[in-house]
């Protein structure tokens, strides 16, 4: 007995030593505490300074005064799910995460900021119509230049859209592109390099249309799928072998970072691109590491992480304010919650209708954001400079009198399927719509399978969620018929007015577009908007520059990230 | 010997076989499919959904799909991912030496730990050690290993700070030995201490019964030291069962620790696995199952020519 207590006093005695030497060894992150107050704000101003700064050139030039090392300063990034590939052309998901990471490989044209209330310079350092509408011409930054020194010039965007259009060359997304001229419905091109997107010069790149077409609304919806390639480095390479290309094993582009490595889905090192033409960005290493959402918060309390993409929940963002960390709230609503209706199986508009007035937005916002919405009336943002002041409030009375109306046999059961992070609103709503008269069986199913059974109508309803952004028609390709939608749409009425909006170019006409729009859609009810929620962002206080909203717009200016000492 | 292996090696083509062609004909019968999570933005069309099923070659018959597959494989090819354009030989093959780490390294502590508990219980049953063995049984198996991780996250790695909440190394880092042991420690320990509950029960089951034998009482009347007798006799003789329950943590050892990896942000198959799984990227998951597959028929080899090495009158047949 005395040996084994012997024994106890020594295991216990080596692994409090242990934990001490442990304790003793975590210099690997001295470098991750938080800086003084001061310090934080005098970096902060600088960081607002460069936000602020106007264009790109002067932008370049701050970087260019600027002596400071940063070599040393490394930012450690979560993502709460995997990018595809580093290829920017090699995935078919149209995923965020994809392209946030694509983003700081490649440029883009434009810069689309937080909730698409502006477009800024980034490849493009101006723009303007030509052709009446029907071309828009793009004047190039002669700064920017490729991780290996070259020029990025129009030779490469045109490059780049000739092999996007080409038909060897494997591309999911191509009906993106379809609007420009030289092109078809799936955005093939028509003949051999008929797509008309031409090297003026050398810096002036111009985009042949279909249609009459505002540059800045093709930019908001668009933008974010056309990166650039390096012509130099991938132009004799057969299209239909670029993509299984060892180019990708390291590829050179012309955005903010360079490519150190990659773990396919987990792990993603950047440098810093010294040549940027938007200013070097401030730091020596960009870390993107996938990271469970249940342990975000925590690694930022634990000084490992300095910010991560999606927003955490409302919940996750008051635990982070209980626990003292940097939490901020958007200023307007960036996420919208959607009730979506198979329009085949409730072909019925007055029973759409119906279940809008049944359903209780507000305990809903109350239920799931802790109040942080705002009842949704259509997919345009209550209060945003395109709301045209449509009103709604339960009542569930007229919900009644609708499905009376319209006939509504109360023995029908609707099937509807959720996720199992949207089992509370389910159930609220099934509850609001039994006090209407409606029946619904809830399911609860992973992604994939919510996805498929919306996709082929297998489900009558079901909840998703996605981000808000001010351009009137960001959520379009939710009512377009043409589209893989989840509310079997095959009314062609809403894609003409939503064609008809992109294509007007007078700003009052366009406004009584989008207000008739509006209308449309609150009256016939394809799918009833839930509520606009605002969204949090919790990051290091050492984290200097970063706007944790503007990745909703699938984009983030790393360039101007960096950490305080 | 040699015949008996090649034997063995034959009957595993028609398992693998069997075992590959449920699990490809089982993933694809699952709801959901690769396109419907590509399509899930929203922003896809009709007209790209449909030139994608084709590129893809979902639309061809699901035997015909298995076959192309199969052939591709005997060709040393695993095929490209839906979601990444990558090779699938290359993911799997990145993702293997840290769940390899992780899991060995939990395994490997809980054998240290689990089996010397269990015959030191086995040999004094209710002394103090027998009553701490029970304990860390009962926790190995009661205890749910996302509690265990987030618990060990919070007090160790956020409040106390003695280890990093997640990752394999710390950004910067240089990946350095010293950074990868601090951050093996919580997720090898969580791994480590449900096979450490088995081990125990196993060993201290297996110990009591042969300490029970007639020779075992032979030995003790010979006048041989106890030592001698519960290492050299009993516990040799008690190392069959003991052995087929460490084998079976095997599959485990390849398949990845899923729920703690994902946890953990541990880059390893496990983690792999989810992603694929949930994105229905079907060559990932044939990749990750038929090394899976192939790791537990050549680990039952081994396994049965261990038995016969440990007891002699085990005969390859």
């Amino acid at each position: 007995m005395k040996k084994s207590k012997r024994l106890i006093c020594l295991m216990m005695a080596a692994a409090m030593t242990a934990g001490l030497l442990s304790g003793c060894g975590g210099g690997g992150s001295a470098s991750t505490t938080a800086a003084p107050a001061t310090e934080a704000t005098t970096q902060a101003t600088e960081a607002e300074a460069a936000t602020t700064a106007g264009t790109a050139t002067e932008a370049a030039g701050q970087a260019a005064a600027g002596s400071a090392d940063y070599s040393n300063d490394v930012i450690t990034y979560g993502m709460t799910q995997a990018w595809d590939t580093i290829n920017p052309y090699g995935s078919s998901s149209g995923s965020m995460y994809q392209n946030l990471v694509c983003d700081k490989l490649y440029d883009r044209l434009a810069f689309i900021e937080e909730a698409g209330t502006g477009v800024s310079p980034r490849g493009a350092k101006s723009w303007e119509s030509a052709d009446d509408g029907m071309a828009a011409v793009f004047h190039l930054d002669e700064n920017a230049k490729w991780h290996d020194g070259q020029p990025v010039t129009a030779n490469d965007w045109v490059y780049t859209a000739q092999l996007i259009t080409n038909p060897k060359f494997d591309y999911g997304l191509r009906s993106e592109f379809n609007t420009w001229a030289g092109t078809d419905e799936t955005g093939l091109e028509e003949s051999e390099k008929s797509v008309k997107v031409e090297a003026v010069d050398d810096y002036t790149l111009k985009i042949a249309f279909k249609n009459v077409t505002p540059v800045e609304d093709w930019l908001i919806l668009h933008n974010k799928y056309y990166y650039v390639l390096p012509e130099h480095l991938l132009g004799d390479i057969a299209p239909e072998n670029i993509k299984t290309d060892e180019f990708w094993k390291a590829p050179v582009g012309s955005g903010p970072c360079t490519f150190i490595s990659e773990l396919s889905g987990s792990e993603l090192q950047f440098g810093s691109f010294e040549g940027y033409h938007l200013g070097t960005p401030k730091f020596g290493k960009l870390v993107l590491k996938v990271i469970a959402p249940t342990n975000t918060i925590t690694s930022i309390a634990a000084g490992e992480m300095d910010g991560f993409f999606q927003a955490p929940s409302v919940d996750d963002a008051m635990a982070a304010k209980d626990m003292g960390l940097n939490v901020e709230q958007s200023s307007a609503p960036t996420t919208v919650a959607v009730f979506l209706i198979n329009n085949q199986n409730v072909a019925d508009k007055r029973v759409r209708q119906a279940m809008s007035y049944a359903i209780d937005k507000e305990l809903l916002i109350d239920q799931s954001l802790q109040g942080m919405g705002v009842p949704s009336t259509t997919c345009i943002i209550p209060g945003s400079e395109y709301d045209c002041g449509l009103q709604w409030s339960r009542d569930v009375e007229k919900a009644k009198e609708l499905l009376a109306e319209a006939g509504w046999d109360s023995s029908r059961k609707l099937s509807m399927v959720v996720t199992s992070a949207r089992e509370s609103m389910a159930a609220v709503i099934q509850q609001n719509l039994a006090e209407a008269g409606i029946t619904i069986e809830v399911q609860t199913v992973e992604l994939a399978t919510m996805f498929a059974g919306l996709q082929d109508g297998t489900y009558d309803l079901g909840i998703c969620g996605s981000t808000a952004m001010g351009y009137p028609l960001w959520m379009s390709g939710y009512y377009d018929n043409k589209n893989a939608t989840y509310c079997q749409i095959s009314d062609t009425k809403y894609a003409e007015i939503q064609d008809a909006i992109a294509a007007e170019i007078d700003d009052t006409k366009r406004r009584e577009l989008i207000n008739e729009y509006q209308e449309l859609l609150y009256d016939e009810m394809p799918l009833v908007m839930l509520y606009h929620g605002y969204s949090f962002n919790v990051k290091s206080d050492r984290f200097q520059g970063y706007n944790g909203f503007e990745g909703g717009a699938n984009n983030q200016a790393v360039w101007k990230w960096s950490v305080s000492q | 010997m040699l015949k008996y292996v090649f034997k063995r090696l034959l009957y595993a083509v028609p398992v693998f076989l069997g075992i590959t062609f449920a699990v490809y004909v089982l993933i694809n019968l699952a709801p959901g499919g690769p396109l419907s999570i590509l399509a899930s933005s929203g922003e896809m069309s009709l007209s790209d959904l449909e030139a994608l099923k084709i590129s893809l070659g979902l639309d061809k018959p699901i035997i015909v799909r298995y076959f192309m597959w199969l052939g591709e494989l005997f060709r040393g090819d695993m095929g490209i991912s839906y979601r990444t354009s990558q090779e699938v030989s290359l993911m799997v093959a990145q993702r293997i030496k840290p769940s390899l780490m992780l899991t060995g390294v939990g395994i490997l502590g809980a054998i240290l730990i689990g089996v010397p508990l269990g015959i030191i219980s086995a040999y004094k049953p209710n002394s103090i050690w027998d009553h701490i063995s029970t304990f860390v049984a009962f926790i190995g198996a009661s205890v749910p290993n996302f509690f265990l991780s987030l618990l060990l996250i919070y007090v160790l790695a956020v409040k106390l700070k003695l280890f990093p909440t997640s990752g394999m190394y710390s950004a910067g880092s240089g990946n350095d030995i010293g950074d990868l042991l601090k951050h093996l420690a919580l997720p090898a320990f969580v791994c480590g201490i449900q096979p450490i509950g088995n081990y125990i029960k196993q060993t201290k089951s297996s110990v009591l019964e042969v300490l029970n034998e007639e020779y075992i009482k032979t030995a003790r009347s010979k006048g041989l030291t106890n030592v001698v007798i519960v290492l050299k006799h009993a516990f040799r003789n008690a190392l069959i069962p003991i052995v087929t329950t460490i084998s079976l943590s095997i599959p485990f050892l390849i398949g990845g620790a899923v729920v703690t990896e994902q946890i953990f942000a541990w880059p390893g198959i496990g983690s792999l696995m989810i992603t694929a799984i949930t994105s229905r990227d079907y060559p990932v998951i044939m990749g990750v199952a038929v090394l899976i597959c192939i790791v537990v028929l050549v680990a039952n080899l081994i396994l049965d020519l261990i038995y016969a090495a440990l007891d002699p009158r085990i005969k390859f047949k």
